[in-house]
């Protein structure tokens, strides 16, 4: 019962208000109902400690991602992991939160697909209109006033590619099966 | 331009349906238009071949494997097409008339184009290839045609019938193709000719004969592969006048015909084609007393005919191959004309029953007229032609044991003796067909319409076939010195003079006709006792149940065997998968000896880290099998997992690691998902697993492993190649701008690899997505098929749904609907 719940501060109030026996009634009734209020459908493991530092870590998991996918080129890392990387924080955020988490951000994981695959393609094509062969990828370097000395890849735009589709890969399976229940 | 008038019917084929939307019901006309131009062409054909000139046209189709499309025109094949486009001009004007305009005529004229092509290749083709192409699409074509009126079960049974027995047929003759390009070394029928002598000294020259026989046989309808043409009546009536009576079932007698110069003469390819055809011709001639459609009776009279032109092949003398010849124009005249009359009668009254139907003759004169001359041409009365070839056919029997089948010794005196009693029977039902149905007091009132005389449309074909009769027998020995003479010579090679009388004087031949006649009419005075006498003969075996128990049989047993190892159970396909793996790989092992092969000696130093991370590993795999709750097996599988990316830390690969480490996390998580909807309870209870396969589970696993670690030795100690791994080493930087080697080799060196693992994983999930989200049922029957009922409902050719016969058409027997042999 909910009514343990330390959430639930403000029923203090409620109960001081409610002193007959049909205002108990009614306050039961008004119970519940803020009950269900705080208990999200079908959601999750609803610990707070849980969500407190999903919510911080989340972050921090989609930074690391991002900056993995950017610096796989000359140091450990790349489009793979930070794919994986990124789905583990959805997938931690949706342990944590339940369905309304998925619901609400209504994004259609299945498109990340052929996006994805549309890029990596899109990469190897870009060389044979320049008369190389499929997938000729290209570099070169780029001084940037504030920068430096910057380094552009086409690899990298393919690395995206990965990237995109191992995030929809991970999430269209565990969003599915997820939402199964 | 042989080619081309050969492929002319194929290139109708094609517009056909074009000029159906345009012409609906007015194609039959322009689709006349082939056959007649056909007929016309080779008609100004035949004095140039018949001076010797070589018609023929070769076109390289697959050099290497001496394949041409090689066409020539030779008496043999001439007879042939004439036949075919001749016939084929009368059934597409009477078509045109017998076929109701609702009728799918864009199919149907599609469908005897392709036929009528591709028969004009069997006949005229040079190369055994090209010919058995054109004969197989002789065999879809008419599989198509049978089963014109699908809607029905009869037409598409018959179909399936038909198709199912030519292909093997067909089959057949490939392998015995095949076996003589082995022998003889080319394709060729003039190479094959000059190499008859290997070919008959060659050890496959016996099943060479056999295969090539069977498939003769098959298409020509003999004993005991018969069975298809019966059934094959469903098709409609111009089409069973043209394929199944003058063309399509005369194409075995032509490959025989074509090989007895390459293969004939002995002693096997005589004895069987005779003992075959004369078989034929008793069981037809005897089965075709049971009938009563019309169509069932002419179905077993091509049988029998076409067994008594078979067995004047084995005879083998030239005479007799002269009077098969003959024959074989006589037959298509009279049989093609008996059967346009079927259709007209069953056009006309609506039934082909001949217990309903009585003195036809008053209302419908010309068709009398016809029947009467088709049927006795068919029972061999003088003046038709009918009586000339059949007395050639009983000379050639009596004649049968001075021939190369002495070797039949006192055996060969029965010959005659057969020829006599089955030529007895011919007599009875050939008359009995047109007495029966058109001589009688009253007209019929008991068939479905009123009959009147039809119009001209149907008749004039019939006429013009059925005048044929007459023709030859005014001037017989025009047609055969123009038609058969150049063909007795391409069979025979020898130059042969069938002379063509009507009366040869008191010979044995002239006997044993009188004897037929007599005999027969003692035989029709007794009709009716000797029809019940046949009807009363029931049989439980024969090629029909043998073809009824393969068709439904092999599908049982298919399932049987199906259902017995995809039985729904993933642990099964588990084991039998890892055990297939198992025998190749660890098999090829043991025969190797691999094991000799390893070498450790270059292996790294292994530290108490390594070793301790093994034993974790290990006891957390070991774990997963043991433990009883799936939530510690999950666990420990993770652990295993983790254990791996660690490893791959001590082996200083960071990618790896945290790849590893990310698929592990996800992947457990997974599995806790799909924990919540996996059944409760222990594992080993759901399903509960017998011990015995427990024990088998684990010696294969344990099994699965000693193959891995050998694999992985073995990779280790032979090293073929130099590493590749210096060449990404060093060109890394310089070609692809990039220092992390495995990324860079990812995606840029094997970014061709990368596209395909990310294909995959895109497939993967979608796949995932819609077994769950469409997650349809399916139910299918694993025996696929359903029982065809017994008894069913016949109709007439006319379209018209009346039920005249309760039981099969053409067969009487109750319990076994078609025929008992």
């Amino acid at each position: 019962m909910s009514a343990q719940n330390s959430n639930l501060t403000n029923l203090g109030e409620v109960q001081s208000v409610a002193e007959s026996r049909k205002e108990r009634i009614e306050t039961s009734k008004m119970l519940e109902a803020v009950e269900k209020n705080y208990q999200p459908k079908g959601g999750g493991i609803n610990n707070i400690l849980l969500k407190t530092a999903s919510l911080i870590l989340i972050w921090f998991i989609m930074l690391t991602s991002l900056y993995i996918l950017v610096a796989g080129h000359n140091a450990p890392g790349g489009g793979f992991i930070a794919g994986l990387m990124v789905s583990g924080g959805m997938v931690l955020m949706y342990l944590c939160f339940g369905r309304p988490f998925v619901a609400n951000t209504r994004v259609n994981y299945r498109l990340f697909l052929p996006v994805g695959l549309s890029c990596a393609l899109g990469t190897g094509l870009a060389g044979l209109f320049l008369g190389k062969p499929f997938l000729t990828h290209a570099f070169g370097h780029v001084p940037l006033p504030f920068f430096g000395d910057w380094e552009l890849t086409s690899a990298s735009v393919f690395d995206f590619g990965v990237f995109l589709v191992v995030i929809g890969t991970c999430l269209t399976i565990i969003m599915n099966i997820g939402e199964n229940k | 331009m042989l080619l081309g008038l050969v492929l002319l019917p194929f290139a109708a084929a094609f517009l056909m349906p074009l000029l159906y939307k345009m012409l609906r019901t007015k194609l039959g006309w322009v689709a006349t238009l082939v056959p007649l131009s056909l007929f016309v062409s080779f008609l100004s054909l035949l004095p140039r071949v018949n001076a010797g000139e070589q018609i023929a046209t070769s076109v390289a189709w697959i050099p290497w494997l001496g394949v041409d499309l090689a066409v020539r025109l030779d008496g043999l094949s001439l007879l042939f097409v004439l036949l075919i486009s001749g016939i084929g001009t009368a059934v597409m004007i009477y078509s045109i008339f017998y076929l109701h305009h609702h009728e799918r005529l864009g199919n149907f004229y599609t469908f005897i184009m392709l036929f009528m092509g591709a028969m004009l290749g069997v006949c005229t083709s040079t190369n055994l290839v090209c010919m058995y192409l054109f004969w197989e699409l002789t065999s879809v074509s008419s599989f198509l045609l049978i089963g014109f009126w699908y809607e029905k079960d009869n037409p598409r049974l018959g179909a399936q019938k038909a198709l199912l027995l030519t292909m093997g047929g067909g089959f057949c003759i490939l392998a015995a193709i095949l076996l003589m390009q082995n022998v003889a070394g080319s394709l060729n029928i003039d190479d094959l000719l000059a190499a008859s002598d290997v070919l008959h000294a060659s050890p496959l020259y016996p099943i060479i004969v056999v295969l090539l026989l069977i498939g003769a046989f098959v298409k020509s309808a003999q004993v005991p592969l018969h069975i298809w043409l019966p059934t094959a009546m469903e098709a409609p009536t111009p089409i069973s006048c043209y394929l199944h009576s003058a063309t399509m079932v005369k194409a075995g007698i032509y490959l025989i015909a074509r090989m007895t110069p390459i293969l004939g003469g002995t002693i096997l390819w005589g004895g069987i084609i005779t003992v075959v055809g004369l078989t034929s011709l008793t069981f037809g001639s005897l089965m075709a007393i049971r009938q009563f459609d019309m169509k069932g009776i002419l179905a077993y009279s091509t049988i029998s005919q076409l067994g008594l032109i078979i067995s004047l092949f084995g005879f083998g003398t030239e005479a007799a191959i002269a009077a098969g010849l003959f024959h074989l124009l006589n037959h298509s005249a009279f049989k093609g004309s008996l059967f346009l009359m079927t259709g007209i009668v069953d056009h006309q009254t609506g039934t082909r029953d001949v217990r309903l139907l009585k003195g036809l003759a008053k209302v419908m004169p010309i068709t009398a007229l016809i029947a009467c001359i088709g049927s006795f041409s068919m029972a061999g009365l003088p003046p038709f032609s009918g009586f000339l070839s059949k007395e050639l056919f009983l000379e050639a029997a009596a004649e049968a044991h001075a021939s190369n089948l002495a070797f039949m010794g006192d055996l060969a005196y029965l010959i005659p003796f057969v020829a006599v009693v089955a030529s007895i029977f011919t007599f009875v039902y050939s008359v009995a067909l047109f007495f029966k149905i058109f001589i009688g007091k009253q007209v019929t009132t008991t068939s479905p319409k009123y009959p009147k005389e039809t119009g001209w449309g149907m008749l004039l074909p019939a006429l013009c076939l059925v005048s044929l009769n007459i023709i030859v027998a005014v001037a017989p020995q025009v047609f055969v010195d123009n038609l058969i003479s150049g063909a007795i010579y391409s069979v025979t090679r020898a130059e042969y003079h069938l002379h063509i009388a009507f009366w040869h004087g008191i010979t044995p031949a002239f006997i044993m006709t009188c004897i037929v006649i007599l005999l027969g009419l003692v035989v029709y005075f007794n009709y009716d006792w000797v029809k019940n006498l046949f009807l009363s003969y029931k049989s439980r075996i024969g090629a029909e149940s043998a073809y009824q128990t393969f068709l439904h049989g092999l599908p049982e047993v298919a399932a049987k065997f199906t259902n017995w190892h995809i039985n729904g159970k993933l642990s099964d396909y588990m084991a039998l998968t890892v055990s297939g793996a198992l025998l190749f790989i660890l098999g090829t092992m043991i025969h190797y000896n691999a094991w000799s092969h390893i070498d450790i000696s270059d292996l790294a130093p292994v530290d108490v880290l390594e070793i301790s991370l093994a034993v974790v590993a290990s006891l957390a795999a070991l774990g997963v099998c043991l433990f009883k709750r799936r939530i510690w097996a999950i666990l420990a599988l993770s652990v295993v997992g983790f254990c791996v990316s660690f490893y791959f830390v001590i082996m200083r690969a960071p990618d790896l690691a945290l790849t590893q480490l990310m698929v592990e996390t996800i992947s457990t998580v997974l599995y806790l998902l799909v924990l919540y909807k996996l059944p409760y309870g222990m594992i080993a209870d759901n399903p509960p697993m017998p011990n015995s396969r427990r024990t088998i589970n684990a010696i294969l696993g344990v099994l699965v492993g000693f193959m891995a670690f050998t694999v992985t030795m073995l990779g280790q100690g032979c090293k073929l190649f130099e590493s590749i791994a210096w060449y990404y080493n060093e060109n890394a930087l310089p070609l692809a701008g990039g220092n992390n080697i495995v990324n860079v080799t990812l995606v840029d060196f094997r970014g061709f690899d990368t596209m395909g693992e990310i294909t995959v994983l895109s497939l993967a999930a979608i796949g995932v997505f819609v077994m769950i989200k469409l997650g349809r049922e399916h139910l299918y029957d694993r025996h696929g098929m359903q029982h065809d009922h017994e008894g069913a409902t016949a109709f007439n050719d006319s379209g018209n749904d009346t039920v005249v016969i309760q039981t099969d058409t053409y067969f009487q027997d109750d319990d076994f609907p078609i025929s008992p042999l």
